[in-house]
C-alpha cells in the first residue's frame, strides 16, 4: 500500500475566544473567527445575552471591540438588560469598545413601491464597524427584516450578500435567529446562509424550574460535543457546564486523610481516608453523618487544611450547636478561616444553578476537604437521571482538584447497600450508618461497605455518640449472641461480675494456702525452737560432766603424787 | 396601500403648501438615480415648484443612516406637510407615490 507523503500543513481553523464560561470548551475554542455564527432558539432562551456577553469579553478579555445591532431591542432596554449581568456596557461604549445601533422597521409606516436593496444596513454596520475598528459584531435579531418589509426575495438575496460582505471584512459574527417549525431551523431559514456554526439554545420548565441547554448544532472543520450542556444566567453572565466533558484522567493519591475517628482510621486500613477520593456516607435520619462529617472536618481544619461544608437541611448555626453537643466545636476553624459553611436550601434553584454555585464556592475558597450534606436532597427536584449525572459531574469537579470529598446521603430504608443516588460505583468509600432497634432501644452501627485502594474491616461496628464525639466500639460478641448499647453494657457487667467472683474464690484458696503455710512454718520454727533449747541443755550437761571428770582425774593424779607412786 | 385611507390633502386649500422630502441614496446606484428620475418626474409634474427634495448620498454621510433609520435604499421621507412618511424603493408606481405625498393619483 501507498504511503501518504508530505501532507501538507492544512490550515488550521482559527477561532474567536468567546470568554463565556464553558462555552470555548464546547466549541473547541471558541467560534470561527472571522465568520458568522448563527444562534437561535425561542424567546427567552437567552440568545441576546450571550451574543451581548460574546461582546462585552470580546472587548474586555480579547481586546476585540464589538458592534451590536440590535433590531428588537433599544439601546437603553440593552443596557439595562445586561447590567443585570453585570455588565456596564455604557462605559464600554464610552471607551469606544462597543457600538450599538438600533435598527427600528416599522412596516406600518413604510410604503414599497418597485425594487430596493439594504443598501443604508450595509452602511450602518460599515460604518459602525469602522468607527471603533470592531472585530466582532452581532445581529439581533435580523429575521425582524422579514416583519418590517415585504418583499422576501430581496430580503433573502441582500441577507446572502450580507454575510459574504462579513466574511470579506473578516468580522466574527453572531447572528440571532428564532426557532423555526418542523423543517427548519429558524423561521426564515438562516441556516441557509450561515454555515459554518450553528448553536442551539433551548429553554424548558421542569419541575417548576426553568432550565436552559445549550447544544453545538454544527461546526464546520471542527470536532465537537453533540450534547446538550445545560447552562444558567446569573450575576456572572453566562455559565455552561461541560463537566460531562471530563475524562477519566485525574490523579489518584496515596496520601491518606485522617477521618478523625481513630477507631474509623483503624477499620480503613489503619489509615483513614484516601486523599482526593469520594466518600459517601449513607444512613437514615438520625445515624450520625452528619457527626462522622464533623469529625473529618475537625480533624483536618486541626492539621490546618481548608475545609469546605455544603449545608442543604441545617444552617451554618444549627450545625454548630449541633455538634457542639458532641464535643466538636467547629467555630475556632470559622474564625481561623479554615471552614467555611455554603448553606443553601436545594428548592432555591435548579439543579444546574447548585452545580455552578457550588463549584463557584470551591474554586474561591480552594479547600481541600469538602462535605455535602445531603447529596440525595437533589434527587427531590428533576429527574433521578438529572440528579445522578449532577453528582457524577461534582464528583468529576472534585476529584479533578483532588478534593477529599464526603457526601451523606439520607437512606429512605433501613437496609443496607442503598445509596440513594443509586450511584455507588462513583464513589471510593462508602460507609453504611443504621440504627439497629432491640431491647427497647436505638443503637447506631457503622460499616464499610467498600473502600477502594485498601484493606478495609468487613466488621460491623457499634457507633457511639456522647458529648466526647464519637467512639467506635467492638459489637459484644459472646457466644450467647451479639450485643449493643445498654444491653453490651449489661452483658459486659454481668460478665464482668462473675469474672469477680472467680476471681474472689481464687484468691480466697490463695489466702487459705498462704495461711496454712504460715501455721506450718510456725510449727516448724516452735520445733526447732524446742530443738535447739533442748541441745543447748544437753551441751550444757556435757560441759559439766567433762569438767567433773578433768576435776576427778587430776585428783587422782594428786593422790599418786602423794603415795611417790612411780 | 389602500385608498381609502383618509389622508388630508392640502392643495387646493392652500396653494402655497411645501413638499419637504429626504431621498437616502448611495452614490450613484442604478436604483437610486432611477429613483431619483422617477420622483422627479412625479413632482415636476404634480407639485411643480412646491417642493424641495434634499438628496442625501449616506457613502458621504453614513452616520445619517443611523440618525434617521435608514435601512433600505433608496429611501424616501416626506417631512412635511404631516405625517411623516417613509416609502422605500424606486418609485415605479406613481399612484403608489401621490398617494403617499398626500395627492389624489390624477390617473385612474
Amino acid at each position: 500500500m501507498a504511503k501518504i507523503k508530505n501532507v501538507p500543513q492544512l490550515p488550521r481553523l482559527l477561532k474567536a475566544p468567546t470568554g463565556i464560561q464553558g462555552l470555548d470548551e464546547i466549541t473547541g475554542g471558541g467560534l470561527p473567527q472571522g465568520r458568522p455564527t448563527l444562534i437561535y432558539g425561542s424567546a427567552g432562551s437567552g440568545k441576546t445575552l450571550i451574543s451581548m456577553e460574546f461582546l462585552v469579553r470580546g472587548a474586555l478579555e480579547f481586546n476585540e471591540p464589538g458592534v451590536f445591532m440590535s433590531f428588537e431591542e433599544t439601546e437603553g432596554e440593552l443596557a439595562t438588560n445586561v447590567a443585570s449581568l453585570g455588565f456596564d456596557i455604557n462605559s464600554l461604549i464610552s471607551s469606544k469598545k462597543l457600538f450599538i445601533d438600533q435598527v427600528a422597521i416599522e412596516r406600518s409606516e413604510i410604503e414599497e413601491t418597485g425594487e430596493y436593496d439594504l443598501e443604508g444596513l450595509f452602511v450602518r454596520l460599515g460604518n459602525a464597524i469602522d468607527s471603533i475598528k470592531a472585530k466582532r459584531v452581532v445581529l439581533d435579531t435580523i429575521e425582524v427584516l422579514y416583519a418590517g418589509l415585504n418583499n422576501d426575495g430581496i430580503i433573502r438575496s441582500e441577507l446572502r450578500r450580507l454575510f459574504r460582505w462579513l466574511k470579506d471584512r473578516g468580522v466574527t459574527t453572531i447572528v440571532t435567529g428564532e426557532r423555526g417549525g418542523e423543517t427548519t431551523l429558524t423561521r426564515h431559514e438562516l441556516e441557509e446562509y450561515v454555515s459554518d456554526c450553528v448553536i442551539f439554545l433551548d429553554s424548558r420548565i421542569n419541575q417548576e424550574l426553568s432550565t436552559r441547554r445549550i447544544r453545538i448544532v454544527k461546526y464546520r472543520g471542527t470536532a465537537h460535543s453533540t450534547n446538550e450542556f445545560p447552562f444558567i444566567i446569573d450575576r456572572e453572565g453566562i455559565s455552561i457546564l461541560p463537566v460531562t466533558e471530563v475524562r477519566l484522567d485525574y490523579p489518584a493519591s496515596n496520601e491518606r486523610v485522617s477521618t478523625g475517628v481513630p477507631r474509623l482510621d483503624a477499620m480503613l486500613d489503619g489509615k483513614g481516608y484516601m486523599k482526593g477520593s469520594a466518600i459517601l456516607v449513607s444512613g437514615m435520619v438520625g445515624t450520625g453523618k452528619s457527626s462522622l462529617s464533623a469529625h473529618l472536618i475537625n480533624r483536618s481544619c486541626g492539621q490546618g487544611k481548608r475545609c469546605l461544608y455544603l449545608a442543604f437541611e441545617e444552617s451554618p448555626d444549627q450545625i454548630m450547636r449541633n455538634m457542639k453537643s458532641i464535643g466538636i466545636d467547629l467555630e475556632p476553624w470559622i474564625k481561623k478561616g479554615l471552614l467555611h459553611f455554603d448553606a443553601r436550601r436545594v428548592s432555591e434553584q435548579g439543579l444546574e444553578k447548585h452545580l455552578l454555585s457550588m463549584e463557584r464556592s470551591i474554586t474561591k475558597f480552594q479547600p481541600q476537604i469538602v462535605v455535602v450534606d445531603a447529596i440525595t436532597d437533589f434527587t427531590n427536584m428533576g429527574t433521578l437521571i438529572e440528579a445522578r449525572q449532577m453528582v457524577l459531574r461534582l464528583i468529576d469537579f472534585f476529584k479533578s482538584r483532588e478534593i477529599t470529598a464526603l457526601c451523606t446521603s439520607m437512606s429512605n430504608r433501613a437496609e443496607l447497600e442503598e445509596t440513594g443516588v443509586g450511584l455507588s460505583s462513583a464513589f471510593d468509600t462508602w460507609i453504611h450508618l443504621s440504627n439497629v432497634q432491640g431491647n427497647l432501644e436505638r443503637n447506631r452501627t457503622l460499616v464499610v461497605i467498600k473502600s477502594r485502594g485498601m484493606a478495609h474491616s468487613n466488621q460491623v461496628r457499634e457507633f457511639v455518640l456522647s458529648n466526647k464525639g464519637i467512639e467506635i466500639v467492638d459489637i459484644y460478641a459472646t457466644p450467647a449472641g451479639s450485643f449493643m448499647g445498654t444491653a453490651r453494657i449489661a452483658q459486659m457487667a454481668a460478665d464482668k461480675a462473675t469474672a469477680v467472683t472467680h476471681q474472689q474464690e481464687i484468691e480466697s484458696k490463695r489466702r487459705t494456702i498462704k495461711e496454712k503455710r504460715r501455721a506450718l512454718e510456725a510449727r516448724i520454727d516452735a520445733m526447732r525452737a524446742e530443738f535447739d533449747s533442748e541441745t543447748k541443755e544437753s551441751e550444757l550437761v556435757i560441759t559439766q560432766e567433762e569438767k567433773a571428770e578433768q576435776s576427778i582425774n587430776k585428783e587422782k593424779n594428786g593422790i599418786a603424787k602423794q603415795r611417790k607412786a612411780d | 396601500m389602500s385608498s381609502t385611507r383618509a389622508h388630508p390633502i392640502y392643495d387646493d386649500t392652500d396653494s402655497i403648501q411645501e413638499w419637504t422630502m429626504k431621498l437616502y441614496v448611495t452614490d450613484w446606484n442604478p436604483r437610486c438615480v432611477l429613483a431619483y428620475k422617477n420622483l422627479n418626474r412625479i413632482c415636476s409634474q404634480n407639485l411643480k415648484d412646491r417642493c424641495h427634495i434634499e438628496v442625501i448620498d449616506l457613502l458621504e454621510t453614513p452616520e445619517a443612516a443611523r440618525r434617521d433609520q435608514i435601512v433600505a435604499i433608496p429611501t424616501l421621507v416626506k417631512t412635511s406637510p404631516s405625517p411623516q412618511k417613509t416609502m422605500i424603493g424606486d418609485f415605479a408606481n406613481e399612484n403608489k407615490v401621490l398617494n403617499m405625498l398626500g395627492l389624489e393619483s390624477t390617473k385612474p
